[in-house]
């Protein structure tokens, strides 16, 4: 006898499904920035009793980045209200990922200015439980942000991830690089530099916006981590091969709460998203985050 | 008049075929050509529909590219980045935008505007973009012609987000256009190297303008160029392969089937006209066509019969001209042969004409009385040892002709006149030896030879020759001649003519038909007893216009012609009317003169019979000649019994002049005799010869018959007479003949 769907079996799917589409559809968020551009943030709203998170993508990601997205997209869903901006990077409403080869008019200090504007706006929504959430690049910008624009919003800071700045050239040409990059910024030559940054081996940009990311090397990131008065959950991945030598131990030791997701990549994908949001969830429940 | 139109040869009509196959081939190949052309230009006007689309279809190909690197660019963050903070621009647009990957290589330049539609910085001289975008609605798609090269631009604007709220600026593309025409599009209908803007350089023009500038030669299409080509050189083999197939048609008609048949024409137009007499056909070389060699053979074969057919008509014609042309009773050529070989001599066409010519005319001297004598087969006998006679003293290659009865002839061609005369000598001579007695005739056999000569081979005297053999020929016939006569002057002149003359001839014909011309002279008949004539001989005349003329011409010609019947007839009707009107005297009487033939014709007979009413009125008297009672002797004696028995008196007239005996004056129904003059002169004499005469008179009186001395002329003839017993006497001594009232009673 064949099956026939009755009315109300019918009537029940649509709102099932007008339900999930409903909780599928987040808000963007946009706000103006000094320089006129718009940025722009996904913004989902969740349970007001369970902390605001803000998760910040990767160098010249989006929040799409699927390591980021997906985190946050299982944050909501377990009913925390998360906003997920993209960084402008100088572009205005900026929705994807801005190659190495682009030329960068931004700069630490402006995507410092950036994420405290998006705290603000959060804080401005009635937001003052805020746990930063950052992968990679976002994760040191969060901390660089937590170090230059404190904010008693700000409950938890949690990396995964964590990189620092780094400079694939070697120290004397380095120090060459340095010097020039320091001459072009004191006589405030703005004419493209193009460097190694990160990733990036060729990176467009001012000598004073490379200088600005520069700046954010391994010392100083731990230097800041360790006193650091945000308490700050650390997740690497065991078999994440970015990261550099000795930097898991280094962060082991400037910062103890480190977890390390063992096999997980740098981008904790496959079955490793679970983990990382264990561990993300785990961190939130943690004390230090109420 | 009109003529039927002569048919036409298998060569015209060969030709007329060829030229009619070359007409029609040059009506399909013009329609064949015109279709190609019709075909062409719809072809060219497809090519150029096709060509139009092509580009078309290529422009949109261009356009959606140029569109859809627009849409990249307008939708690229970088570009928004550089509207919004154009810093780097020059090396965004130089550098950055190329190195991206994000607009393909065929875009040559990229140019960001403001909403001011002003470029953000400076294009680059190189670029050939506009400073500032053209007056068109935007989005849209430009064309400029910048030295021969024809750009496409492309502008855009740019939105600061997918709503395209907020307008941040404008983008220009620009690319090579025929260059990105040739990459995109595969062109079939379009010579790319032809395409070019038909606009004044550095203008710009939308695309939907441009396209009417855009020139563009439409590629032909190779499949039909190769079609037509295709076509053409079918039909130019087409016709190399007909005009050689009907060459060779033709030649083989000419010379397969129109020679033969022609050879076979002209061999038929030669059997035709009789220049082909062999009895072979002779048609060269091999026909090569089965049917052909077929009509050959039956040609042949028919030929070979028709030839066999020819002979067989030959030799019948032969038998027949034999027949025709041959005497039966003597074997040599007739009157007909000699006719045509005569008539030979004067055709026009005679290729050689003989020199000379002489005519010989043979005339058997007293044949009749022969004949008459012995009978027809003995004459006829005669006259085969005369022809063969004749026959065997002629050259070789003469033909002895029989004229007629005892006339023959013979033509001498390229002979000599002593040659002549030697033939004939030697025909008497052959003649004289023959021996005649063996057929019972006991009288010598003679022929008189006329011989005529012309040695100028002129026509004229050539047609002489038969009228002048004839006059030497009765030349020789006189009495006391030499047996061979040869024509001269001196005979015409001499009234030998008027044996053949016209005139003469002509004077008998009318008097025959007109009884009324003939004048009978009347001479009288003397008895010798009273002195007293006792009747009149009627002597004829006849009158010819103002001439008249005498027996001695008259009769050579009553006699030559063979006319006596119808003569003596006319002079019976003549003396007729004389005796009817009774203009002769009372107790007189007439003589006629009958001729031998005349005795025996039954309508003389009658004729005399219808005089016999005037008998008991006058003494009529018929004259014979002996010579005349010797030709059919027993009829003439029948019929002057007759005559005798109705009062007629018969006279037995020239006695004495030809062959006559007592012997046949005893067997003939004779009442007088009358002597020649020439026995009558014999009694002048003392001689021998006189007292034969006079005996004879004695003799012949004794036997109670009445005689009548001819010719006397004198008074001593007179008394001769007289002395010898002459019962009548007649001559110039009583009177002339004259007409009848001049006639002295």
């Amino acid at each position: 006898m064949r099956w026939r769907p009755g009315y109300f079996t019918i009537l029940f799917v649509w709102l099932v499904l007008a339900y999930s589409l409903q909780r599928a559809q987040a808000d963007e968020a946009r706000l103006t920035l000094k320089d006129g551009l718009i940025a722009t943030a996904a913004y989902k709203a969740g349970n007001p009793e369970l902390p605001t998170i803000l998760i910040l993508h990767g160098f010249l990601q989006t929040r799409d980045f699927h390591t980021v997205h997906q985190l946050a997209e299982s944050l909501s869903d377990s009913g925390y209200t998360v906003l997920s901006p993209n960084l402008s990077l100088g572009i205005s409403k900026r929705d994807k990922s801005l190659a190495c080869e682009a030329i960068h008019l931004h700069s630490m200090e402006g995507d410092l200015k950036e994420i405290d504007t998006w705290v603000n706006w959060l804080v401005s929504k009635g937001h003052n439980q805020i746990v930063l959430i950052g992968h990679n690049y976002g994760s040191l910008m969060l901390i660089a942000y937590l170090s230059e624009h404190p904010n008693p919003a700000v409950k938890k800071l949690i990396a995964v991830s964590l990189v620092d700045t780094q400079v694939d050239m070697g120290g004397q040409q380095w120090q060459k690089t340095e010097i020039a990059l320091q001459h072009k910024l004191n006589d405030k030559d703005s004419s493209l530099v193009q460097y190694p940054l990160s990733l990036c081996k060729k990176y467009p940009t001012s000598a004073q916006n490379y200088l600005s990311y520069i700046s954010w090397q391994r010392t100083r990131v731990l230097k800041v981590l360790s006193h650091t008065k945000v308490p700050t959950t650390i997740i690497i991945g065991g078999g994440d091969t970015r990261l550099g030598a000795g930097w898991a131990s280094a962060l082991k030791k400037a910062n103890p709460s480190l977890v390390v997701i063992k096999g997980a990549d740098h981008f904790m994908s496959g079955k490793y998203e679970f983990d990382l949001l264990d561990a993300v969830l785990a961190a939130l429940r943690s004390p230090q985050a109420k | 008049m009109h003529f039927p139109k002569p048919p036409y040869s298998i060569a015209q009509y060969a030709i007329s075929f060829s030229v009619v196959l070359g007409l029609v081939l040059l009506v399909i190949s013009t329609w064949t050509l015109h279709a190609l052309n019709q075909v062409d230009q719809q072809i060219t006007a497809t090519n150029q529909q096709a060509a139009r689309s092509d580009l078309t279809e290529a422009i949109a190909e261009v356009q959606h590219k140029a569109e859809r690197s627009a849409r990249d660019i307008a939708s690229w963050d970088e570009t928004r980045q550089q509207l919004a903070n154009p810093v780097y621009y020059l090396y965004w647009r130089t550098a950055r935008i190329r190195e991206s990957g994000l607009i393909p290589n065929a875009i040559e330049a990229v140019e960001l505007y403001g909403v001011n539609k002003k470029a953000i910085s400076n294009p680059a001289p190189t670029s050939l973009m506009p400073p500032a975008i053209p007056g068109y609605a935007i989005p849209g798609t430009l064309i400029s012609n910048n030295a021969g090269k024809i750009l496409l631009y492309y502008f855009f604007p740019i939105y600061a987000d997918e709503s395209q709220q907020t307008l941040l600026g404008y983008g220009g593309l620009k690319m090579n256009f025929l260059a990105e025409l040739e990459r995109l599009h595969g062109f079939r209908n379009i010579d790319l190297r032809s395409i070019r803007l038909d606009i004044p350089s550095q203008r710009y023009l939308n695309i939907a303008q441009a396209l009417s500038s855009i020139r563009y030669v439409p590629l032909q299409n190779p499949a039909s160029d190769a079609l037509r080509n295709i076509i053409l050189a079918v039909m130019l083999r087409f016709a190399l392969v007909l005009i050689a197939t009907v060459s060779l048609a033709y030649w083989l008609v000419i010379w397969r089937v129109a020679r033969p048949l022609q050879s076979m024409s002209r061999y038929i137009d030669e059997l035709h006209s009789g220049r082909q007499t062999t009895s072979q056909i002779i048609l060269p070389g091999k026909w090569g066509v089965t049917e052909l060699e077929k009509v050959r053979a039956s040609l042949a074969d028919y030929h070979s019969r028709l030839i066999d057919a020819q002979m067989n008509l030959e030799n019948k014609n032969q038998e027949f001209w034999d027949q025709a042309h041959r005497d039966t009773l003597t074997g040599i050529y007739n009157r007909r042969a000699f006719d045509k070989d005569w008539d030979l001599l004067f055709a026009p066409g005679l290729v050689k004409r003989p020199r000379s010519v002489a005519f010989i005319l043979f005339d058997c001297d007293h044949f009749k009385p022969i004949n008459d004598t012995y009978g027809h087969q003995v004459g006829d006998l005669v006259l085969r040892g005369i022809a063969e006679s004749l026959n065997m003293a002629l050259r070789s290659g003469d033909k002895l002709y029989r004229l007629g009865g005892d006339e023959f002839a013979t033509l001498l061609y390229d002979a000599e006149l002593p040659q002549a005369r030697l033939v004939a000598e030697r025909c008497q001579d052959l003649l004289k030896r023959r021996d005649f007695t063996q057929h019972g005739v006991k009288e010598p056999v003679h022929v008189s030879i006329g011989i005529a000569y012309s040695s100028d081979g002129d026509i004229n005297t050539l047609n002489k020759l038969h009228k002048q053999a004839d006059i030497a020929m009765y030349s020789a016939k006189r009495p006391g001649r030499n047996k061979i006569a040869v024509y001269s002057q001196e005979l015409s002149t001499a009234g030998m003519t008027t044996l053949v003359a016209n005139q003469e001839t002509s004077a008998v014909f009318q008097a025959i038909a007109a009884p009324h011309l003939l004048e009978i002279h009347y001479q009288p008949v003397v008895n010798l007893a009273t002195h007293k004539v006792d009747y009149h001989e009627a002597l004829v005349r006849i009158r010819h216009g103002e001439k008249l003329i005498y027996p001695f011409e008259i009769f050579p010609v009553v006699e030559a012609r063979r006319l006596e019947v119808e003569f003596d007839m006319a002079v019976i009707s003549r003396i007729e009317e004389t005796l009817t009107r009774k203009l002769l005297p009372q107790g007189g009487g007439v003589s006629i003169n009958i001729s031998g033939p005349s005795i025996v014709h039954p309508d003389i007979n009658a004729k005399l019979m219808q005089l016999t009413p005037h008998i008991a009125h006058y003494k009529l008297v018929l004259e014979i000649t002996e010579t005349a009672l010797i030709t059919q002797i027993e009829q003439a004696t029948a019929n002057l019994n007759h005559l005798r028995q109705v009062g007629f008196l018969i006279a037995l007239d020239d006695f004495g002049s030809g062959y006559s005996s007592l012997g046949y004056l005893s067997s003939m129904p004779v009442d007088t005799v009358k002597f020649d003059i020439s026995m009558i002169r014999q009694l002048v004499g003392q001689d021998r010869q006189s007292k034969v005469v006079k005996d004879m008179v004695r003799m012949i009186q004794d036997a109670g018959y009445q005689l009548v001395a001819e010719g006397v002329e004198t008074e001593l003839i007179m008394e001769k007479v007289s002395e010898a017993g002459f019962t009548h006497a007649q001559g110039y001594w009583y009177g002339r003949p004259a007409v009848l009232q001049a006639a002295r009673v």
